[in-house]
């Protein structure tokens, strides 16, 4: 048994009312995305140069 | 935050559009292209077999070649290195050129930054060359593909040296460190999820307006038509759609080795005037094809964070997917979503 396979027209009625009343779980924007590889990249920076954060020795 | 305070970072990527119109690894691009917000951001990544411009948008992008321009198919295709290999056992004579190629190139950029960022387990084997010599913390992001419970014993080992070897760890989903941290508990403290974004331009101005039901059914796939995706399965399903009346209009969006097969399937289920494949097409047109369907189907065997799903819920399409983690955590919530139940395909 598949659901596509048993698609009927009160099947596709409720997949419209689906869509137009659902909302998007854990999906945000690539900023907030960039935002969080932020706090890792400043972590590990952090931990390998300290309190500097960068490569100033080479 | 000033340029010179910013957070040098070398991005290596086997996928990556690195020639106009190219559509390797977008996601990448808008990863690379938010960090630099905060960062400074130089992209190494391999060249392709058909573009001649450097597509940059800013950025500072290096692209390497292994081979004569047009047999660089290593990287790019469909399911990226790890697919190309498996299609065709000539590549593996390729790879020993491609890494060191890579190398060669990332060295090159690695002068003057701060950071190495590999996506992909397979970018960290370059990634901790250029850890050591330059001393400075790799962080990996690992993706789909790189955390498959199924994987072989090469992509196994390639996982446990990409965890080793880096200072932190990404996935891209809650569901690959659960999957990941079974496996290898003590990765615990470095391995953090980070989902991937969504571009703005899959973003609804407003509701979806409910489906109508006196026009055929507007239905859309997106993604690399590979075994892993299992599009034969929603045609074979559709079959049966068709059989017990139900109007509808497939769509296919993407390119990949079962393309021919799968149009042989179509033509063997009779469905030539419903299914309709248009190859790979450009983001803003993948947007369009999503703003017009009714329902996204994926039949997925095993997925990370399917970006492509994320586009079509923002799109307002609703989904039908397959039953498999990388699915059900994206739906938990809110969404209601029929799921796609698994058979066994006689094709």
């Amino acid at each position: 048994m598949n659901v596509l396979q048993s698609l009927t027209a009160v099947d596709i009625a409720q997949l419209g009312e689906a869509a137009s009343n659902h909302v998007v779980h854990g999906s945000f924007s690539w900023a907030e995305c960039a935002k969080q590889y932020s706090v890792v990249f400043d972590k590990v920076l952090n931990h390998t140069f300290g309190k500097d954060r960068s490569n100033n020795h080479q | 935050m000033t340029q010179e305070s910013k957070p040098r970072v070398l991005m290596l990527s086997t996928s990556y559009p690195v020639s106009e119109g190219s559509l390797s690894g977008l996601f990448v691009q808008s990863l690379a292209g938010a960090l630099r917000k905060s960062t400074v951001v130089s992209v190494v990544a391999p060249d392709d077999s058909f573009g001649e411009t450097v597509k940059t948008d800013g950025l500072s992008v290096v692209k390497f070649r292994y081979a004569p321009k047009s047999m660089q198919l290593l990287a790019h295709s469909p399911g990226g290195v790890p697919a190309q290999l498996r299609r065709n056992k000539f590549y593996y004579l390729v790879l020993p050129v491609f890494i060191v190629s890579y190398l060669f190139s990332a060295l090159r950029k690695a002068r003057s930054i701060d950071l190495v960022q590999a996506n992909w387990a397979f970018s960290s084997i370059v990634g901790f060359v250029v850890k050591k010599l330059f001393r400075i913390p790799l962080v990996t992001t690992l993706r789909g593909e790189d955390v498959r419970p199924t994987n072989g014993l090469v992509s196994q080992l390639l996982l446990r040296f990409s965890l080793w070897a880096s200072d932190a760890v990404v996935v891209v989903s809650e569901e690959m460190r659960t999957i990941l941290l079974k496996q290898y508990p003590e990765c615990a403290d470095k391995c953090v999820a980070i989902m991937n974004g969504v571009s703005e331009l899959f973003h609804l101005a407003e509701k979806p307006s409910p489906i109508d039901c006196s026009e055929p059914l507007k239905l859309v796939f997106v993604g690399s038509l590979i075994p892993r995706k299992n599009v034969a399965q929603i045609l074979t399903a559709l079959k049966c759609v068709h059989d017990s009346g139900v109007d509808f209009i497939f769509t296919v969006v993407g390119d990949g080795s079962e393309l021919s097969s799968l149009q042989s399937l179509v033509a063997e289920l009779s469905l030539g005037d419903r299914v309709r494949f248009l190859g790979a097409v450009s983001p803003l047109e993948v947007a369009s094809y999503l703003g017009a369907a009714d329902v996204y189907v994926s039949a997925s065997l095993h997925e990370g964070r399917p970006n492509s799903v994320l586009e079509a819920m923002s799109a307002g399409c609703c989904c039908v997917l397959s039953d498999i983690p990388g699915h059900r955590e994206l739906v938990e919530g809110g969404l209601v979503v029929y799921f796609l139940w698994m058979v066994p395909c006689r094709w």
